[in-house]
């Protein structure tokens, strides 16, 4: 038996927070913030990371 | 920089070519297969997602609409982060029940021809728009590059000529979209990595051109904060939600996204891969789209934006580099219009055109050849129609216009994914209503203004056609989206659910198809292939039956009835995968048909249910959990039973083999079960035959086993009934391996005779003593004889007495001797001789000279049975009489025939045995006698011995003495004639 959340879990989290960065009043203030261009591709390659992370973890567990 | 056209031709049908040859190696096994599986090829191969919109029209979707541009690429991010909820149980659930289409997916969840047929008609109408765009966008690049004024209608021409030659030796080659185009997509992947080295290549040569690096880049955006602005302010303006929820479903919807997604995936790991490594790729290509627009502008490229990337590549003069671009946007276009025709080719074949060919009264037999030639022939139509589309298109417009026309499209088939996978109570009236009002309003404010220029609904709020090609999006996304889930919804709910749209939601939900109740008619494979020949081609029949077989490891001797049903599923799952869900259904359901009357259904089925509840146990949730660990805890406690548990069908199938029962038999559980009971081999078969054709429901065996080993078996057996329906016909059986029980046993009935024989020694002495006395008196007479007649006569009577010492001393031997009685074999026992032998031991002792026994069975009755064992039945019945009786005890022993069996009585005329003591006597070690001088076991080892020898023994008692009971089954004919059922009185 497995402890703590499955990949399911943590995928739809991440999940969640990628609705929050994109698709909230947040979306908009960090639009007119107006980061530097690269930084939203730092961001989505974070989000990425943590995802695969989070992924594979859970296909490693579910072996 | 300009080339010439039959250059660039060549160029690009060298490129193509170079491709199908990696494609066609890949086939043949030239590469290692580690390498060709990788999921590294895979998920480059999803990249046949970035089209030429994404690698030419991004840039000028960019300068349009800003950031906006990135939805296309974020979309896809969010559903694949979804893996785990979203993908993983859809790659499943094709997997299962080879389903190659989102046409084939909805078919088989709302168990509808009618669902399949519209989402095709809308997957084309959707798809086509897109194929169009591919055709427009090679034909633009081409001009560009050939600085031409001319009609780009030829060039068009001629690469969707080349394209259909490509689809049509790349995807049609297969009879059914079942078998892995591994060579495909080994080739698209290769594509993809071409699109996107090329792109980052440009960009990077794009800001070293425009900007001196990335340094020049960041002083240029300072300079011209403008730029900023206009990248980030559309976003705020435009409708970037509704983007993100079109490419969220473009994700795995598009027809090509779907096909390498699902179809063509060889394991979940690539699927897990793919859920980072493809947004991964995602992001690389976007990466590259900002810094190329802005280097364009810097450059002020004489393209328009939609083709900065070769504009800037023509500016760099680098002529390869030019070339590399082109053929980038070559691999995009082909790829995605070789994967879509596939995919389109495949749905539009089960969908549309074999209802129509089953449906003629006159059939081509021949399945493959049909499949095979109709999908080159809709490849071939489906690229024509993509060419028309792209005639009737407006050409003015950017790319992006024609690429969220299919986005929208695929969006209208979200809320039925609910349905699919969340909600069960979803039914096909609520699918095709919400289907029909999301797409009429798609077709409103989206296609009829693009096809003939019409305006949209006013009443939605929809803007006109000529605004913004982007802004009507949001509100058609909206609007279409609202209406389909509401229709969705409401009508489900209000319409009533078919019982097949329940049992595919059960499906659906929890990955494993319900078992159908009844048992399959047809006995063996080779009669599937008879069945499914009129309908498939005797050729085609063998060769999908041979598939499902190798599929589930079979052979074609296979008959247990279980394993057939897994081959029909398997047979159907096949056929789905090649001609649609509801075709395939309803071939098997009327060529394999099952009878649902069966008594013994069920218990064929057993094996299947099991294997489906295991599979489905991690998505139990609340009483259905529950049920399934009762249902487990009582199973284990029939596999755990140190008892061997076999349950047999009517037919004499056998459905449960516990662990038990497989350690005793050395015949796996894998083997047993299904198999009939005289394929079980010896002993086994004739064992269990025999107890089954036995009416009594216990009964004692000995099995043979293959190392010589005798094992004594206890069997019991029972009927199966079923809640509701009484006796199934189905027989439980217990089978007791008691032979160590026999070899204690033995060794008790040894220390019983041992003690009987001691018991008998002062009557052996006195009856040996006797002729030795008189052989002494002879020997003295001999001395003083000379007559030679009266010595004849003296050595005679010697001799007399030794015969009749001898007969003593062998009665004595054969009686004690009782080791190895394990190997002696059961033979024919005449009951008349086991009795005279018995009386003549117990005359051996001294209250046994007082007994008179009438032995009154026939000669001609016998046993089946061991002599010995039996002759101390009696010696035993005969001690306790002569012990229990005073001087003048007579016993009768009599018997009567009952059909096959045997009644004896022993009677004797003693003073019988009180009730109380009557309970106890069959008790081991029980004994009325004075200490000393009983054990207890003799009454006990009676039982057992008779039991052994498939009887029965009883012991009545009442004031005139004790009756002993024993029945045994008789050996051949052994009532003669006037005997049956007379002697007894």
């Amino acid at each position: 038996m497995r402890n703590g959340p499955g990949p399911a879990t943590g995928s739809v989290a991440l999940f969640l927070l990628v609705i929050f960065l994109l698709a909230t009043p947040f979306t908009d203030w960090w639009m007119r913030v107006q980061p530097p261009w690269y930084v939203p591709y730092l961001v989505w390659a974070g989000v990425l990371g943590l995802g695969g992370w989070l992924i594979e973890r859970g296909y490693r567990r579910d072996l | 920089m300009t080339f010439d056209l039959l250059s660039l031709f060549l160029v690009g049908v060298a490129y193509l070519g170079l491709l199908f040859v990696i494609a066609y190696a890949v086939e043949q096994r030239w590469f290692p297969r580690a390498v060709v599986r990788h999921p590294l090829f895979y998920v480059f191969a999803l990249g046949v997602y970035a089209t030429t919109w994404s690698y030419y029209g991004s840039v000028g979707f960019a300068d349009e609409h800003g950031l906006i541009f990135a939805t296309i690429y974020l979309g896809v991010a969010a559903a694949f982060l979804l893996t785990p909820v979203l993908l993983a149980p859809l790659l499943r659930l094709t997997n299962n029940q080879q389903l190659t289409s989102v046409a084939d997916l909805f078919a088989f969840r709302f168990s509808s021809q009618l669902t399949g047929i519209l989402v095709t008609a809308i997957m084309l109408a959707g798809i086509l728009p897109y194929i169009a765009l591919q055709i427009r966008a090679v034909a633009e690049s081409t001009l560009l590059l050939t600085s031409g004024e001319q009609d780009p209608r030829p060039l068009a021409v001629a690469f969707c000529l080349i394209v259909t030659v490509f689809a049509i030796t790349f995807g049609a080659r297969h009879v059914t979209p079942r078998v892995k185009h591994t060579g495909l997509v080994v080739a698209i992947g290769l594509e993809s990595l071409v699109k996107l080295g090329v792109l980052l290549m440009v960009a990077w040569v794009a800001v070293d051109l425009a900007f001196d690096g990335p340094g020049g880049l960041s002083a240029w955006l300072a300079a011209h904060p403008e730029q900023l602005d206009g990248f980030y302010q559309p976003a705020l303006e435009g409708p970037w939600l509704s983007l993100l929820t079109l490419t969220f479903a473009a994700a795995f919807l598009l027809p090509r996204q779907f096909h390498i997604l699902f179809t063509e995936n060889r394991s979940s790991r690539s699927l897990i891969r793919a859920s980072w490594g493809f947004p991964l790729l995602l992001m690389l290509l976007a990466l590259a789209v900002p810094p190329i627009l802005w280097s364009g502008l810097a450059l002020e490229a004489d393209t328009a934006p939609d083709y900065y990337v070769l504009g800037i590549a023509a500016l760099s003069g680098s002529e390869p580099l030019t070339l590399l671009v082109y053929l980038g946007g070559i691999s995009a276009a082909t790829a995605m219009i070789v994967v879509s025709t596939l995919a389109l080719s495949s749905m539009t074949l089960n969908h549309l055109v074999m209802p129509l060919i089953k449906s003629l009264p006159h059939q081509e037999p021949d399945l493959y050849a049909t499949l095979r030639w109709t999908r080159r022939f809709l490849v071939v139509m489906l690229i024509v129609l993509g060419f028309a589309f792209y005639e009737l298109l407006d050409r003015s417009g950017a790319l992006v216009a024609w690429g969220l026309m299919s986005f929208l499209a695929m969006a209208q088939f979200l809320p039925g994914l609910v349905g699919v996978l969340y909600w069960q109570r979803a039914n096909a009236y609520g699918f095709i209503a919400g289907l029909l009002g999301g797409s009429l309003i798609w077709l409103d404010a989206v296609l009829l203004p693009a096809l003939a220029g019409t305006e949209p609904f006013f009443l939605l709020g929809l803007p006109q056609a000529s605004a913004d090609g982007t802004e009507i999006y949001g509100i058609a996304t909206f609007w279409s989206l609202a209406l389909n889930a509401l229709l969705f919804a409401g009508v489900s709910l209000f319409t009533p659910q078919r019982a097949t749209e329940r049992q595919a939601a059960e499906v659906c939900r929890d990955q494993a198809s319900v078992v159908a109740p009844g048992t399959l008619q047809v006995a063996s494979p080779s009669q599937f292939v008879v069945q499914l020949a009129p309908v498939t081609g005797e050729e085609a029949a063998r060769q999908e039956v041979a598939q499902a077989l190798s599929d589930l490891g079979l052979a074609w001797n296979e008959s247990r009835p279980e394993r057939l049903r897994s081959l029909r599923d398997q047979v159907e799952r096949n056929l789905s995968g090649m001609m649609g869900p509801m075709l395939a259904r309803m071939i098997v359901d009327e060529h394999l048909q099952l009878d649902r009357t069966a008594r013994t259904a069920l218990a064929h089925n057993i094996r299947a249910i099991e294997e489906r509840l295991e599979s489905s146990r991690n998505r139990f949730r609340g009483l259905a959990a529950e049920l399934d660990r009762l249902r487990r805890y009582h199973r284990q406690i029939l596999e755990d039973l140190p008892l061997g548990v076999v349950a047999v069908t009517a037919h004499r199938r056998v459905v449960r083999w516990n662990t038990a029962m497989q350690e005793l038999s050395d015949i796996s559980a894998g083997t047993a079960l299904g198999s009939r009971v005289c394929d079980l081999g010896a002993p086994w078969d004739q064992i269990l035959a025999r107890f089954l054709s036995l009416e009594q429901p216990q009964h004692h065996d000995q099995a043979q086993q293959p190392g010589g080993e005798t094992r004594w078996l206890s069997l019991h057996k029972t009927s199966i009934r079923e809640s509701g329906r009484g006796r199934t016909g189905d027989t439980l059986m217990i089978i007791e391996d008691i032979t160590h029980i026999r070899r204690l046993e033995r060794e008790l009935a040894h220390s019983d005779r041992l003690a009987s024989i001691g018991r008998l020694a002062a009557g052996v002495a006195h009856e040996i003593g006797n002729p030795v006395t008189g052989i002494d008196s002879l020997a003295q007479n001999l001395r003083h004889e000379s007559d030679p007649e009266v010595l004849q006569e003296s050595v005679e009577g010697i001799l007399e007495q030794t015969r009749r010492i001898n007969n003593i001393v062998q009665t004595l031997i054969g009686y004690a001797h009782a080791g190895a009685a394990d190997e002696r074999e059961m033979g024919p026992v005449s009951l008349d001789e086991v009795v005279e032998e018995a009386r003549r031991l117990i005359r051996l002792s001294k209250r046994g000279q007082g007994l008179a026994i009438d032995n009154q069975l026939w000669p001609g009755l016998q046993v089946r049975g061991d002599r010995q064992r039996l002759a101390q039945v009696f010696m035993n019945l005969f001690s306790n009489t002569s012990d229990a009786c005073p001087d003048g005890a007579r016993i009768v022993v009599a018997a009567q025939l009952h059909g096959d069996r045997a009644q004896l009585r022993v009677a004797d005329n003693g003073p019988g045995i009180p009730a109380k003591t009557l309970d106890k006597v069959m008790e081991p070690f029980y004994t009325t006698k004075p200490a000393g001088q009983g054990t207890g076991l003799g009454l006990p080892l009676i039982y057992n011995i008779v039991s052994e020898h498939g009887g029965a023994f009883s012991i009545t008692a009442g004031s005139g003495g004790t009756t002993a009971w024993l029945t045994l089954p008789v050996h051949g004919a052994a009532a003669p004639a006037g005997r049956a059922a007379t002697e007894m009185e």
